[in-house]
């Protein structure tokens, strides 16, 4: 069973295509007043609302928000690897990315543990995010 | 006593269900127009007399609120498509109010549906926005379980709550289900029960999660120049208030959208917390009811699990809350787990809820939530009904 994919767009690409390439590209708003980062991709900057993002590769660093252990997945595609830990992950630069936390113990309690981006093949065409403990 | 209420000239007149099932070959056209009929049959009124419909159903596309229109041989002059999820149902009950009260329609249905299992839910929740279509279900985010397993979590690490306290909400819904005919869990839960359910998305355990189901929820709305002709107990809509991606920079900030709104609908309502009589929340999972007991005022923020503790929640409690049971205790039927707690709501205020009729229930709050996008459910939705003295 193949795994759901992203609908990747124009808008996105970047992201993906750094997936691919093994770095982690985001947007970030270069307006001096404002300068966050952002993810998901967006049009426009949604914290200043200026048409003034960029992508730029970050540092792939951040710590567990929170967690929870999967053994149900939502797709069957996942049933092989439960049970497995997803996790919102605070980057250092600021946004929020969810993704799988890769080889975590399913039972350890996780928050604020730091964490570093990685990628594997989740189809054919398309590597993915995840993230190992530090 | 004069109301400082929102929508003085008009009333919610009738509200009804249709008859939940696990399955169910029925469309969901054919929901939308039993519970809508149902509705305008507690109301004592004719479809002939419809001039306003709203819908909200995820399966109804390719069709919409105007094709429905069609389909049910409505020539509406207010209509209202809910994008709000679960938040869509209250939200289509204050435009059409709204309406109502501008003079621009009389009679407006407002209906919810759909027929969903677990796979067919599974499916519509993976590509429901493109947050969660691009960024989460690829990711194997377990879909909306897991999404409130993350929130839970962190509500548990921030506030002291334990898996008895979600548990303690679940049982009493419950309860109040046992005595709701039309709730498709008829069978008590004991917490033996609920701590050794099999593990969904840890630290979600079976019971904490809504099984999706088939069904309707309908209300009706009327003008004042109507109702006054209906010898059936009425409603009034004290106030009601939305908000959307709140606070828009924080996805797990500790405050929520109700509470952005809610001291000024009180304020509205002409009411304070301490005066409702029950509160019928959307009960998705057990940790979003926690967080909307406490944007609502209900409790303290970060105490609903005290709260629960503390009070009892049924039926014949001290503060009623899901009085049919929920969600949680009689499915949920996609976007008709939006209407859900209304429909009770207006029953309970009607005195018309059976054997789980909380004694005395004169004002009470319905809240909504919904479109779970990135991380969290977007929209949030309430509204504070009073029975009116006839």
């Amino acid at each position: 069973m193949t795994k759901p994919m992203p609908g990747i767009s124009p808008l996105s690409a970047p992201f993906w295509q750094g997936c691919n390439d093994g770095r982690l590209i985001i947007q970030r708003c270069t307006a001096d007043e404002c300068g966050r980062f952002v993810h998901y991709p967006r049009v426009a900057c949604p914290y200043c609302h200026r048409d003034s993002l960029v992508w730029q590769q970050v540092s792939g660093l951040g710590s567990v928000v929170t967690h929870t252990t999967i053994h149900r997945p939502h797709h069957g595609s996942f049933d092989a690897l439960v049970p497995y830990v997803f996790a919102a992950v605070e980057l250092d630069e600021g946004p929020i990315l969810f993704a799988r936390l890769k080889d975590a113990d399913p039972s350890a309690d996780l928050l604020g543990r730091a964490v570093r981006a990685a990628f594997e093949t989740h189809e054919d065409e398309q590597r993915m995010l995840v993230f190992t403990l530090e | 006593m004069p109301l400082s209420q929102q929508f003085p000239d008009v009333h919610l007149v009738g509200a009804g269900q249709a008859v939940y099932e696990k399955r169910s070959e029925r469309s969901v056209h054919r929901l939308l127009y039993e519970a809508s009929d149902a509705a305008l049959t507690s109301a004592g009124l004719s479809w002939s007399a419809v001039d306003g419909l709203g819908a909200t159903c995820f399966r109804l596309p390719p069709d919409n609120v105007t094709t429905l229109a069609e389909h049910f041989g409505l020539s509406p002059r207010f209509l209202f498509h809910g994008v709000y999820g679960g938040a869509s149902s209250i939200i289509g009950i204050l435009n059409a109010a709204r309406a109502i009260q501008n003079g621009d329609a009389d009679v407006v249905v407002v209906a919810a549906a759909d027929s969903f299992d677990v796979a067919a839910h599974n499916e519509t929740v993976d590509s429901f926005n493109i947050p969660v279509r691009d960024y989460m279900s690829p990711q194997g985010f377990g879909g909306a379980n897991g999404m409130f397993a993350l929130h839970t979590r962190l509500y548990m690490q921030r506030n002291g709550a334990k898996e008895e306290d979600f548990g303690r909400f679940c049982i009493a819904l419950r309860e109040n289900a046992l005595r709701n005919p039309n709730a498709l869990f008829n069978t008590p839960l004991t917490m033996e029960d609920y701590l050794s359910a099999r593990k969904i998305a840890e630290p979600l355990r079976l019971f904490d999660c809504v099984m999706p189901c088939v069904g309707a929820d309908a209300v009706v709305l009327a003008s004042a120049r109507v109702s006054r002709d209906l010898s059936v107990p009425k409603v009034a809509i004290l106030a009601g208030g939305e908000r959307h991606n709140h606070p828009a920079d924080d996805i797990y900030a500790p405050f929520s959208g109700w509470a952005a709104f809610g001291d000024d609908m009180y304020r509205r309502a002409g009411v304070t917390p301490a005066e409702l009589d029950f509160a019928q929340v959307y009960d998705d999972y057990p940790v979003m009811c926690f967080i909307q007991l406490e944007g609502l005022g209900i409790c303290a923020p970060g105490t609903a699990h005290r709260f629960v503790r503390d009070h009892d929640i049924t039926w014949k409690g001290d503060f009623p809350v899901n009085t049919g049971g929920g969600q949680l205790s009689a499915g949920q039927a996609g976007a008709s787990g939006g209407m859900i707690g209304v429909v009770e709501a207006v029953l309970q205020l009607r005195g018309e809820a059976g054997e789980r009729q909380v004694a005395g229930a004169r004002c009470g709050v319905v809240s909504g939530y919904g479109m779970v996008a990135y991380g969290r459910g977007l929209s949030a939705s309430a509204a504070i009904l009073q029975r009116l003295e006839q």
